[in-house]
């Protein structure tokens, strides 16, 4: 923590944010979520035009001595009720998925349709209250996620001549790796947490990993910048947690400004205050 | 961990903080068809929801165990195990709504008395699967029963004699309707009784002695 005065931050015209995700984990009895679930798809579809729900059929595999072997959990299929509200042309801009434990209000960064953390503020302040009464939930955490993706598409002053990302001149944490080498190469997948104020219960998780959706366009990074707040001795409620969402949002913003490198965010295209 | 994803993968919550379940998509594995590993598993799903709403959630039907999902992947289908319920695999969100369909529509018939004999065996193996005393007693309409009200203190147990002559002792939340009447006072009120005729809730009070 730093104890001079607080700095203006720079925004950015193009800053490398996929989705900024908001979302809180809770406790729900089963008979109170299933109990309510129609009614609160109701209730969802009277700020989403869509529903679109996903589902997940997991095999649960694990791997032993390079062998895949079946986990004790039994494959099971999940399903995520899944609310869209979309742009003109048809672009999923806001979204909010709803599981038996936990809630998270999306904003996707699409072209043409340039919304900022403001947007996923008013968006949870409007639909997290509508959960809450329903489910009077067990708040365990609220988490801001804002994933960064640098790839050619975000940063392709950053792609060196064999298609490879020059991670080493993007990211801070990466940048003074110590000894001798040519280079930094994949896989990428480190994952460390911060204490940011323990005595406000307020942490941050920084990971950085390869990701293979972009393999076509050359190799892709994500970035994850995730602050949560955890319950205190009088535990969390719905409200409380939306209310932290500007002191999240600040420590993220923060962190943004350190673990990308002053080259990385020159490219970003920083706005004067 | 492997995961088949419909719907929008590009959009999911990114899954690195803690207690998250680390959900990989990843379709190449099964494709391959490399590992050793017994084919029937990949086929058999568990539907982890056992609580199935009944009119907009004011009753639950419960299973005891979650249900099996037969996938074939041919038809890109599944079966419910016991309940002749087959569905695309890509509506697997609709199952709940099916679950309940499927069981109303053999209730009605069976109280009816118009089950065919495949009905029979159908309805006998979800009988078997699902909490059926529960979702009666739940779905019960609540009795007309008239009483007298013996002792009522705020926060404590109430006690109420029936017009048969029983007692019963009564949960100071259940006996909230009850804070008009004093000691002595007769009522009628429709009341809804639980396991061992439990009395779970009482509404729509009146005073006898009033009429």
């Amino acid at each position: 923590m730093s104890d001079t005065a607080p700095t203006i931050l720079p925004t950015y015209a193009a800053p490398p944010v996929k989705h900024r995700v908001f979302s809180l984990s809770a406790v729900i009895p089963a008979e109170v979520y299933y109990a309510r679930a129609d009614e609160l798809k109701e209730a969802m579809m009277a700020h989403f035009e869509h529903y679109e729900p996903q589902q997940q059929w997991l095999l649960n595999l694990e791997e032993k001595n390079g062998v895949p072997q079946f986990h004790s959990m039994k494959p099971e299929v999940l399903i995520m009720h899944t609310f869209w509200h979309k742009s003109p042309d048809g672009q999923k801009l806001v979204g909010c998925v709803v599981e038996p434990d936990k809630i998270s209000i999306i904003l996707r960064s699409v072209p043409k349709h340039v919304e900022r953390f403001p947007t996923l503020k008013t968006w949870s302040e409007k639909i997290i209250p509508v959960w809450a009464s329903l489910l009077t939930p067990k708040i365990s955490a609220a988490i801001l996620d804002y994933a960064n993706i640098l790839s050619r598409d975000t940063v392709p002053t950053f792609i060196n001549e064999n298609g490879s990302l020059a991670i080493g001149e993007l990211l801070t944490v990466f940048a003074g790796f110590p000894g001798e080498h040519q280079g930094i190469v994949p896989p990428y997948d480190c994952t460390m947490g911060l204490a940011i104020d323990p005595e406000a219960h307020i942490f941050l998780n920084l990971r950085v990993r390869g990701i293979q959706q972009h393999v076509s366009s050359g190799s892709a990074v994500q970035v994850d910048l995730q602050a949560l707040k955890r319950p205190g001795k009088h535990g969390l409620t719905a409200a409380e947690a939306v209310d932290s969402l500007e002191l999240l949002h600040k420590t993220v913003v923060d962190k943004f400004e350190v673990v990308f490198t002053p080259r990385a965010k020159a490219a970003f295209q920083p706005k004067t205050p | 961990m492997i995961a088949f994803t419909a719907g929008v993968a590009d959009a999911q919550v990114s899954p690195a903080y803690a207690g998250e379940i680390n959900r990989v998509v990843d379709q190449r594995i099964v494709g391959g068809g490399g590992a050793d590993i017994d084919a029937s598993k990949l086929r058999t799903f568990q539907f982890p929801q056992t609580m199935f709403p009944v009119d907009g959630g004011k009753v639950l039907l419960r299973t005891y165990e979650p249900l099996k999902l037969l996938m074939d992947e041919r038809s890109e289908t599944f079966v419910v195990e016991g309940w002749d319920i087959r569905l695309r695999c890509d509506q697997v969100y609709e199952l709940p709504r099916h679950v309940v369909r499927k069981f109303l529509g053999l209730l009605a018939k069976a109280n009816a008395r118009t089950l065919t004999t495949s009905d029979q065996v159908q309805w006998l193996s979800i009988l078997d699967q699902v909490d059926f005393k529960q979702f009666s007693i739940d779905r019960a309409m609540p009795h007309y029963l008239e009483g007298t009200l013996i002792s009522r203190r705020l926060g404590q147990p109430a006690m109420v004699e029936w017009a048969d002559g029983s007692r019963t002792s009564l949960h100071a939340r259940v006996a909230l309707p009850l804070t008009p009447l004093e000691p002595g006072d007769d009522f009628a009120a429709y009341v809804k009784l639980g396991n061992d005729n439990e009395v779970v809730s009482i509404e729509s009070v009146s005073m006898l002695a009033a009429v």
